[in-house]
């Protein structure tokens, strides 16, 4: 029996030994103690935010309550658990059903355009002889790094004519008498058109690097073949960069989907309104406020669907690695003729979607009556003494004014901090998920680092707000903004950082393994400079978004502590100058941040796709 | 340099099973083919001994040091194993020149930066690649490339040096060339070569012992010859010598001591082996290699040239009896008519005789067709 | 042991009772008592010696407080915070509701939620200082307003200033004038409220005037409408055109075509070319002319400065603060009725607080009070049926 007992013992103690091993082995290598990491940060980090959600959409409010107790002659009181919040919206079509079909068509067109515009720019440049690559290149990514509502005021400038709303004569009838019809002007094509281009980048910067990364041996291979061009497109291209256009419909699908200033503004005076505007008047309104959490569950059931319809394509184990480290010459495409035309209708497009803003951004500053260039003035610019008139306690002229450069130094501190925690967070989950590809835990941790995204701001920022009642500590300080920043921009740096480790493939990590480049050696001398630019993007994309946020730091800081709640105080004193002279300086820096960081590296957000 | 000892090694992913307690020998100096189809296990034992990849059981050592153990607990990275490894696809560092690219394992190992230069420029000349030492890796065609990969993986002179399947990216002639290179490379460097490839001809040229493979189990470890000529099992027959071995399926009955009655081919014939053996069942399959089945007007049997494949030093001739159809290679040129009558006999010691539901080598030794 | 069980639970209860008997009054509550009557000098030096050198926090909807020239005239030191006014009330739920102080003083709009969430919920409180109590509405005392602003229907005259191109609010409601531009009333509070108060009887009797003299016969109840408000309200509501920024609907009239109309904030109306802009309560339309809605200043019921809150509050009603915060803006009127409005804004039409009392819907806190949520879920449904 002795015997017998020491035998079960000593099976217990293997055993124990046994897992002990198994753990050690699995944390023993690097890409497992990531996924695990950021899996438990992230679930940490995401579910409660979306905990809050569904708890919000299913307790009634004071406010709430006391609607339903006098509509409903319901007996509920604040707090009380329902489903009334999703019974009222869900069975109501004016407010739910229609503006949800308005957001899905347009967010389908967008991402539609958005694909066609930079994918078919993409190509221009990725495979193509075209002139001024480089110009065109860093011009291109300007409309996402001016807030989404300039373009579509181009838009209206440009389009408006005197038989459309009050009849505002705008660029395109002054200049040819041309009258384009209201549809036009206002409503679903004017918004699908401007988030499919304000966001075209994304879809250059996700396509164009996986082209130029992708060996040209495999379009090769199928001309000799004879496929025809349309065929290799098809066939051969098209399925390759699948995983980058996922990627952008994604991100593109969901940003349209929360987007509310364009649709506001070119939409809604055409009577055409979109869930996110709904939502903002459900949010801002404490008796609906729940049915706003209903309905954020629904764009976030959305993007889940979006991101499973994604994941099922980067979890299969159909490998999409393109970079070997056996590398093919590139070959260009010669447009011969067509290139003089091809390159002028490109600068025509992109002077108007990312020179025009910023001119007229630069001329309004400068009038002291908005749209009348003879009253130009530089005041608002160089006063040394207060504005005056108005503009009372406006201070001084932008280029002097203290407050300015406080808010200013304020958002460009927190921008970067969050910028280079997420853009770091974004290559070691894309480091893990690659490596872990196929496996569920590589599928969660890619999933939740999406999560964010689909949570609106304003709700995102009530969440924080909430949390910092509960620890005290973090209540207005950097932190928590750099927190909630870091969070809600995760998903930017995730996917840039995922689809480049993808195209890595194993084999260009293992050689260094080999010869004992420690792990930290491995990611800063191999990985990081092959795929420099992609990384470079996944902290460039979170900088510039940081910069011009209001709504998710607006609860959670004092005015004046950055730049775009000191811009929403200009607006309201009706100081427009000022505030579009504070837009010229956001786009401004943001533009510095890139152009230094191209001259220090050689990567930007355009090229960031990935030469050499 | 250490000899290599696998004990027991298994990997298992889920319930897949990719690699089947393996029990492996690796002489110091030797070069090691590890041979089988994709998916058998060949690529993953390499990595497992590289340390690229972890077994899920099992113990590997280099001479005496354990380099892995299960039980154990140890597990040694593959950079404190000394090993070099050079990948399918090269992967080379794109944006490295091919300088750096050498000299990247020798600074990771520290070494005196005179030393590196000494020893990038030493390897750029013996795989002549002088003139690329600038360039990077998409400037270089693909055997250039392939180049540069050794040199990288040779530079810091590990003592055993892996190689997963480094030719199946090149043209047929390059293969051949890196082929003679890689034999002088092993005697030169005098290292281990642990090599991994799916071409039979590539393990039968290159090694000094063969490790044959398939679903994850050892089927055969042995040189080439051996391999070849006495093959463990059917697996390893057919999978080795091209043409293919003829199998033909017969009856077998013992007969004297180390002897058996064969049915063979409708024929009756005499199986005479160098020691004696058991049949456990009389379904036999024979195996004999297509050089042991000369043609001539005076053959034993009777069959029509099914298909004649004439390349010139030496023709395969497909023959057609009965149903089967056998192979045959004679020396020179020869061209039947389509369906023309000829003879043949069963020549030479090394006919095999197999157990044909367990598949494993029963007996060699020679045929006798009975008149 | 069960007794004894017993008796441990009542003590229990009690205790945990007994204190919100005892502390009936808050430190807060009795501060704001004291500072009522308490003279500027007083009350300057209770704050300076309570707050020391920290600093005192506002939430204010309006981002127009953020001046110091409350700092320069008392040395305390001010942080603002500027939320639109649904974040303020979600910040006051979620801080003052937690009890984590968060802000001192809290200017902020909507009657309605005012009354009804923030201080039925005790997060806020009042403070009319006795001083001004003679020169303030007795109606806009408790709760305290600070400051009104009007939005006021505009049209583009198309040059000629007695175009007289609407002379009745009817007309807003007629396809011939389509396109209003106003600011949706599901964002926008004021304009919600605006419509509410709008259904009371006041300007139900006033819209049946203006229906009479502009459609030559009474309003008839067909039933498909409650009131001749609720009819005015559709109609308005269908036949406009929702845009979401003052300054862009200034922009619009300014630079559109002659008839083009539109609600905005008066003080917008100099960041454009206002030459062709007619403000249309000069015209005298029949019916009102705009809508007129306050700002709200209170204490924070968790604050921790609140002598340093009822200074600040004082400073607003007085006319120094006043002026020096909203002063020389158009369509901004002191609630203290010996501050006149400034040359600046006179220069612009404006007029005193007492000429809008008639022709503009003031937010009607008791009226709204009344009729809110059916009023709301009406225009709701309007609104998203357009």
């Amino acid at each position: 029996m002795v015997q017998a007992m020491n035998k079960s013992d000593k099976k217990g103690q293997k055993r124990v030994g046994n897992l002990l091993y198994a753990v050690k082995s699995y944390f023993s290598v690097q890409a497992n103690v990531l996924i695990v990491l950021f899996a438990v940060l992230l679930l940490v980090l995401t579910v409660y935010p979306i905990y809050s959600v569904i708890r919000s959409s299913m307790t009634v409010g004071k406010m709430e309550a006391m609607k339903y107790n006098q509509l409903l002659h319901t007996k509920l009181s604040d707090g009380d658990l329902t489903f009334l919040n999703f019974q009222t919206l869900l069975t109501d079509k004016a407010s739910f059903w229609k503006p949800l079909w308005n957001s899905l068509r347009m967010s389908a067109y967008a991402s539609l355009i958005a694909i066609l515009v930079g994918g078919t720019f993409a190509f221009l440049i990725t495979r193509t002889d075209i002139h001024f690559k480089k110009f065109f290149s860093s011009v291109f990514i300007f409309p996402y790094i001016m807030p989404s509502w300039t373009l579509a005021l181009v838009w209206k400038n440009v389009f408006a004519n005197s038989r459309v709303g009050t009849g505002v004569v705008g660029m395109l009838e002054s200049l040819t008498g041309i009258c384009v019809p209201p549809w036009v002007v206002y409503g679903i094509f004017p918004c699908a058109l401007v988030m499919g281009i304000h966001y075209a980048p994304f879809a250059y910067i996700l396509i164009g690097g996986t082209l130029r990364n992708m060996d040209a041996n495999l379009e090769e291979a199928a001309t000799i073949l004879q496929a025809s061009r349309g065929r290799i497109l098809r066939k051969i291209t098209v399925p390759i960069v699948m995983p980058a256009l996922f990627s952008t419909v994604l991100l593109v699908f969901s940003s349209t989907m929360a987007s509310y200033a364009v649709p506001v503004f070119v939409g809604s005076p055409g009577n055409f309104f979109v869930l996110s505007t709904r939502l903002s008047s459900l949010y801002n309104t404490m008796a609906t406020k729940g049915q706003a959490f209903v309905m954020t569950i629904v764009l976030i059931l959305f993007g889940v669907m979006l991101l499973g319809i994604n994941l099922w394509f980067t979890g299969k184990r159909k490998s999409f690695t393109t970079v070997t480290g056996k590398s093919g010459q590139v070959s260009y495409i010669r447009l011969g003729k067509a290139n003089k035309i091809v390159a002028a209708v490109l600068a025509i497009v992109l002077f108007f979607i990312a020179i025009f803003p910023i001119i007229s951004f630069a001329l309004e500053s400068m009038c002291e009556v908005q749209g009348d260039y003879s009253t130009l003035t530089l005041k608002y610019w160089l006063s040394r003494e207060d504005i005056g008139g108005f503009a009372v306690n406006a201070g001084h002229g932008i280029l002097f004014n203290g407050m300015i450069w406080q808010a200013l130094w304020g958002s460009l501190k927190l921008s970067l901090i969050v910028s280079l925690i997420v853009g770091t967070c974004g290559i070691l989950i894309g480091y893990a998920v690659a490596r872990k590809r196929g496996t569920r835990l590589a599928g969660l941790v890619s999933g939740l680092a999406f999560f964010p995204y689909l949570v609106p701001s304003m709700a995102f920022g009530a969440i924080f707000l909430a949390v910092s009642t509960r620890l005290t500590f973090l209540r207005g300080t950097l932190l928590l903004l750099v927190i909630v920043g870091a969070i809600k921009y995760l998903p930017f740096a995730s996917r840039s950082g995922t689809n480049s480790m993808m195209q890595l493939s194993g084999e260009i990590e293992e050689a260094a393994v080999i010869v004992g480049a420690s792990w930290l050696k491995r990611m800063l001398r191999i990985l990081f400079p092959i795929q420099k630019s992609s990384f470079i993007s996944g902290y460039l994309l979170p900088f510039i978004s940081c910069m011009r946020e209001l709504s998710l730091f607006v609860l959670l800081t004092t005015s004046g502590t950055l730049i775009t709640t000191l811009l929403s105080y200009f607006d309201e004193k009706a100081v427009t100058q000022m505030s579009n002279g504070i837009n010229l300086l956001i786009v401004i820096i943001v533009l510095l941040v890139n152009f230094t960081i191209n001259k220090l590296t050689g990567a930007s957000i355009d090229k960031g796709v990935g030469g050499n | 340099m250490p000899k290599i000892t696998l004990t027991n090694v298994t990997k298992q992913w889920g319930k897949f099973i990719g690699v089947n307690n393996l029990n492996l020998e690796i002489e110091d100096g030797a070069f090691v083919t590890l041979l089988g189809s994709s998916g058998c296990g060949k690529t993953t034992t390499l990595r497992m001994i590289a340390g690229l990849e972890t077994p899920t059981e099992g113990e590997i050592r280099f001479d005496d040091r354990i380099v892995f153990s299960s039980k154990k607990n140890i597990n040694i990275p593959p950079a404190r194993r000394e090993v070099g490894f050079l990948f399918q696809n090269y992967a080379l560092w794109p944006h490295m020149t091919v300088t750096q690219n050498i000299a990247f394992g020798l600074e990771t190992l520290k070494w005196r930066k005179d030393d590196i230069k000494a020893r990038v420029a030493e390897m750029l000349r013996i795989m002549r690649i002088e003139q690329f030492a600038q360039r990077y890796p998409a400037e270089l065609s693909g055997g250039q490339q392939q180049r540069v990969a050794i040199a990288r993986t040779l530079a810091p002179k590990p003592r055993v040096l892996f190689m997963d399947e480094p030719l199946s990216n090149l043209d047929a002639k390059l293969r051949g060339e890196m082929r003679t290179e890689l034999k002088r490379l092993h005697k030169d460097t005098a290292s281990t070569f642990v090599y991994v490839t799916h071409d039979q001809l590539e393990a039968m040229t290159l090694s000094s012992k063969i490790c044959m493979m398939n679903e994850g189990v050892l089927q055969q470890y042995a040189p080439p010859l051996e391999v070849y000529n006495h093959p463990a099992n059917l697996f390893v027959a057919d999978f080795v010598g091209n043409p293919s071995m003829n199998i033909v399926e017969a009856v077998a009955k013992k007969g004297a001591p180390a002897a058996a009655e064969i049915d063979f081919l409708g024929r009756k014939a005499l199986f005479e082996a160098g020691a004696d053996f058991d049949l456990d069942s009389e379904n036999v399959s024979v195996g004999i290699r297509p050089e042991f089945l000369p043609i001539s007007p005076a053959g034993d049997i009777e069959g029509l040239a099914y298909s004649t494949l004439p390349a010139g030093m030496e023709t395969t001739v497909k023959i057609k009896v009965g149903d089967t159809i056998l192979s045959s290679v004679v020396f020179g040129a020869i061209d039947y008519e389509t369906d023309e009558p000829i003879r043949f006999s069963v020549s030479g010691s090394g006919i095999l005789l197999f157990d044909r539901s367990s598949g494993q080598n029963i007996a060699v030794g020679r045929l006798t067709i009975l008149k | 042991m069960k007794k004894t069980a017993l008796l441990a639970a009542m003590i229990l209860c009690l205790s945990l009772l007994i204190p919100t008997f005892a502390s009936a009054e808050t430190d807060v509550q009795k501060a704001i008592a004291e500072a009522a009557s308490m003279s500027w000098d007083e009350l300057l030096a209770k704050a300076q010696a309570e707050i020391g050198d920290n600093e005192l926090h506002i939430y204010s909807n309006t981002s127009r407080v953020k001046e110091d020239t409350f700092t320069a005239k008392t040395g305390i030191k001010i942080v603002t915070q500027n939320p639109n006014d649904s974040q303020i009330y979600e910040m006051l739920e979620q801080e003052v509701g937690n009890n984590v102080y968060g802000a001192d003083v809290v200017l902020l709009q909507d009657c309605f939620m005012l009354t009804n969430f923030a201080i039925a919920s005790g997060w806020l409180e009042n403070y009319t200082p006795e001083e001004y109590k003679a020169c303030i509405l007795e109606s806009d005392q408790n709760p305290l307003v600070v400051v009104y602003l009007n939005r006021l229907f505009f049209y583009n005259d198309g040059g000629s200033k007695d175009a007289r191109l609407f002379t009745n609010v009817w007309q807003f409601t007629e396809p011939e004038f389509k396109g209003t531009e106003f600011k949706n009333p599901m964002d926008e509070k004021s304009s919600m409220n605006f419509l509410i108060s709008l259904t009371s009887e006041k300007w139900q009797a006033r819209l049946a005037e203006a229906y009479k003299s502009y459609y030559g016969k009474d309003w008839e109840n067909t039933g498909a409408f409650a009131n001749i408000s609720y009819e005015w309200i559709y109609k308005f509501l269908m036949n406009c055109t929702f845009v979401s920024k003052d300054s862009t609907i200034a922009s619009d009239i300014a630079g559109g075509a002659a008839g083009s109309s539109g609600l905005f904030v008066f003080s917008k109306l100099r960041s454009v070319d206002a030459s062709n802009i007619t403000v249309c309560a000069n015209d005298g339309i029949e019916g009102f002319a705009g809508l007129m809605y306050p700002i709200y200043g209170m204490v924070a019921a968790n604050a921790k400065y609140p002598y340093a809150a009822c200074l600040y509050i004082n400073y607003l009603l007085s006319e120094e603060g006043y002026n020096n915060i909203f002063g020389s803006q158009m369509g901004t009127y002191s609630v203290n009725n010996t501050i006149g409005i400034s040359e600046n804004a006179k220069s612009y039409g404006d007029q005193p607080l007492s000429f809008w009392q008639d022709c503009l819907v003031f937010e009607d806190a008791e009226h709204v009070q009344n009729v809110y949520f059916e009023a709301f879920d009406q225009i709701q449904q309007w609104c998203a049926s357009k």
